[in-house]
């Protein structure tokens, strides 16, 4: 969903995005200037380090001839907070871009917008209205699962956005084709999306239940015989 | 060394993410599938960064290419992520200190 240099020429869809990506991050590293801990910080290094990771593997989504990766914006939201992931999408698109030209210095702000805030905010939000809805581990696995494919969706719909008001597209391009085969395309990249957030929540709900504002389950192996040593 | 379980973390993530990016489809993905379909206007550039393409120019093989540049970023991401996190936390904790700091480590020790 990388948005190369040279698809948006028109200034000022570019420079509105950049516009809108800086505030949301400097709100963002605003905020957390203020609660991070320094504990804190090496897991927030870890999860950009994993969603570069992530990032990285495209598989084919079963259309052919096209593949998706994840994102991660959902999966990192959960586990940090969606400020703090908002901070994390943000260096990771920022060094892909700079690093390897993949997704454009003029389409940074879009690419942050609709790779990285779509998710951690928007996503995250739909992932906070489901836990509110479903309690426990249940809530916690489908809210991620129904954010994550949300986002990915949002995401391909603003870059569809993006490009029908270009001036050199407008008019020119049929927009419900663009916003078809956009949308269409990632409605099973959203699925991948899903399914990996949903597979690493499972996995991080046995062994760090905490990251998640869950309670530690009554494990039926030890924490008996724990108990019968205590009494 | 339990201030530093990190580490092994990071070590980790960058064999996956070397071996994930060799693994990776050269399909492409669903919007350069949209441009090419839809013949979408791209004004090619050239491109003008270090590792262009996950590749460190220079290196013929291109699986160690890829390996290495995959590692480079992802070192880099972590490497950022973690200075501007270091950054934040000692800016919160120049404020008043939480309840539970024994080792406080800033100097914010009240007159």
């Amino acid at each position: 969903m990388h948005i190369p240099d040279g698809l948006i020429t028109d200034a000022r869809v570019w420079i509105g995005a950049d516009v809108v990506a800086a505030g949301v991050v400097g709100y963002a590293i605003r905020r957390e200037s203020r609660r991070l801990r320094p504990e804190e910080v090496p897991l927030m290094g870890l999860m950009a380090a994993f969603v570069f990771a992530g990032q990285l593997f495209n598989v084919p989504i079963g259309v052919p001839g096209v593949s998706g990766h994840l994102l991660g914006a959902v999966l990192a939201a959960a586990l940090l907070g969606p400020w703090r992931a908002t901070v994390v999408m943000a260096v990771v698109i920022t060094v892909q871009c700079l690093l390897y030209n993949d997704g454009g210095l003029t389409a940074l702000g879009a690419n942050i917008i609709n790779m990285g805030v779509a998710g951690t905010l928007v996503g995250y939000g739909l992932y906070h209205a489901g836990r509110a809805v479903i309690p426990g581990r249940a809530g916690v696995l489908i809210a991620a699962g129904v954010g994550a494919w949300f986002s990915v969706v949002l995401g391909a719909t603003l870059v569809a956005g993006q490009l029908a008001v270009c001036s050199d597209i407008l008019g020119r391009v049929d927009l419900g084709r663009l916003f078809g085969l956009l949308v269409g395309l990632h409605v099973p990249i959203g699925l991948l999306e899903a399914l990996i957030t949903v597979g690493a929540l499972a996995v991080i709900m046995q062994s760090r239940p905490d990251l998640l504002d869950l309670p530690r389950e009554p494990a039926p192996r030890a924490e008996p015989a724990e108990e019968a040593i205590r009494g | 060394m339990r201030a530093f379980w990190w580490v092994w973390g990071l070590a980790g993530l960058v064999v996956v993410a070397g071996v994930l990016a060799l693994r990776a489809s050269p399909l492409p993905d669903g919007l350069d599938t949209t441009i090419a379909r839809l013949k979408l206007p791209l004004h090619e550039t050239a491109p003008n960064a270090p590792l262009p393409d996950y590749a460190v120019p220079g290196i013929r093989h291109s699986g160690v290419s890829t390996f290495i540049a995959a590692g480079i970023g992802l070192l880099m991401v972590f490497a950022v992520t973690y200075l501007i996190g270091r950054l934040l936390s000692r800016r919160s904790h120049s404020t008043p200190p939480e309840p539970e700091t024994e080792n406080a480590q800033h100097g914010t020790r009240l007159p």
